[in-house]
């Protein structure tokens, strides 16, 4: 049966698409076919993890939104971008990152009821195990809509006390909208703090397991999204968390 | 679903007023019932009337009496998939359309 996955964060720059891209990859290695869905339409940027460029994008997520063209024909198999031997694929839909198609969605907005249907039709037509959400940091429409027909929400927060008021109103829209599986990710934890005392803190706040607290790594830093983290540094910190959390999203 | 909770289920959508589809900020502003049914419905995308009488434990015909409720209220569509009638969440479309205030009440 496969599984629907969107990972949201309340704020930007948490690490979404880092996570989302390193799931991805680990699903694909264990034999599974994954879909990426960049649903950030207003500000796209998966695609660089994924080392696709707009010459490779014949078709993006914003032309099936615009009646241009089926979902299916937006999705570039990027299993070889990862440069391992992977068992499964990873097929990304992009959004665009042409400054006119961007400033279309800003202006005119598209229709959300398109998105659920895409969601299926890419699913069966791509025979996926899994299809990851990489959403819009924020709530609004698109976001909801994700969150709500997901089997599993992946939230990424990091200790900062802007970030735990803004979880706070994801866990609970999570929870309104009846979610089925919740995963907490606390990232880009300094150094000096003690994960076991993270992790606590953030579940008593949520009352919400937390599935995974990831340092903070300057190889990620210095990595800076041309590549796949757990891919290039599999015996990192870093990956080990990141494979926890993709066994506990195919268990 | 016991019979009290179905017949304050379809209350609530007989009170509703008439809409063209679905928002997800009017999703978070429905009884409980009511919400988690449709949410139901979308992460099925499409149900079969006996899926439905399933969920709600209902006899079918009680279940169709509802299913058709919530057409007249436009929060869902008859469709037909490999032909077979179901039914799904009909949700509107956010051209030109922003996030009203009242997302804010809802989540306080």
């Amino acid at each position: 049966m496969s599984k629907i996955i969107s990972v949201h964060s309340f704020r930007g720059g948490t690490g979404k698409s880092n996570t989302t891209a390193n799931l991805a990859a680990l699903l694909a290695l264990q034999g599974n076919r994954v879909g990426v869905v960049d649903t950030d339409v207003q500000s796209p940027g998966i695609h660089v993890l994924f080392g696709l460029d707009e010459s490779q994008m014949a078709h993006s997520l914003n032309d099936y939104l615009y009646g241009k063209c089926a979902i299916t024909e937006t999705a570039v198999d990027v299993t070889s971008n990862l440069k391992v031997p992977v068992k499964g694929k990873v097929f990304l839909i992009p959004s665009s990152i042409k400054a006119g198609e961007i400033a279309r969605v800003l202006r005119e907005g598209y229709d959300v009821g398109l998105l659920n249907d895409g969601f299926q039709d890419l699913l069966e037509g791509l025979k996926l195990d899994f299809l990851l959400i990489d959403t819009h940091p924020g709530l609004n429409e698109e976001t909801l809509l994700s969150i709500a027909i997901s089997d599993a929400l992946v939230i990424i927060m990091r200790p900062d006390q802007q970030d735990y008021q803004g979880t706070g109103v994801t866990v609970e829209i999570a929870r309104k909208l009846g979610v089925p599986a919740m995963l907490l990710v606390v990232n880009k934890v300094p150094q000096a703090f003690d994960p076991a005392e993270v992790k606590a803190k953030v579940e008593r706040i949520y009352n919400c397991t937390v599935a995974a607290v990831l340092p903070h790594s300057d190889e990620m830093m210095a990595l800076a999204s041309a590549g796949i983290f757990s891919l290039q540094y599999p015996d990192h910190p870093v990956a080990a968390k990141y494979k926890q959390l993709a066994a506990q999203l195919m268990a | 679903m016991d019979n009290e909770a179905f017949n304050t289920l379809k209350r609530d959508v007989e009170s509703m007023t008439e809409v063209e589809g679905l928002t997800m900020t009017d999703l978070l502003t429905f009884p409980d019932d009511l919400r988690l049914l449709l949410n139901w419905m979308m992460r099925e995308n499409g149900v079969q009337i006996e899926e439905m009488a399933s969920y709600l434990a209902q006899e079918v015909n009680e279940a169709r009496m509802l299913l058709e409720k919530m057409i007249e209220k436009g929060l869902i569509e008859e469709i037909k998939k490999k032909e077979e009638e179901q039914y799904q969440v009909l949700v509107k479309s956010s051209r030109n359309y922003r996030v009203p205030k009242k997302i804010w009440q809802v989540i306080e």
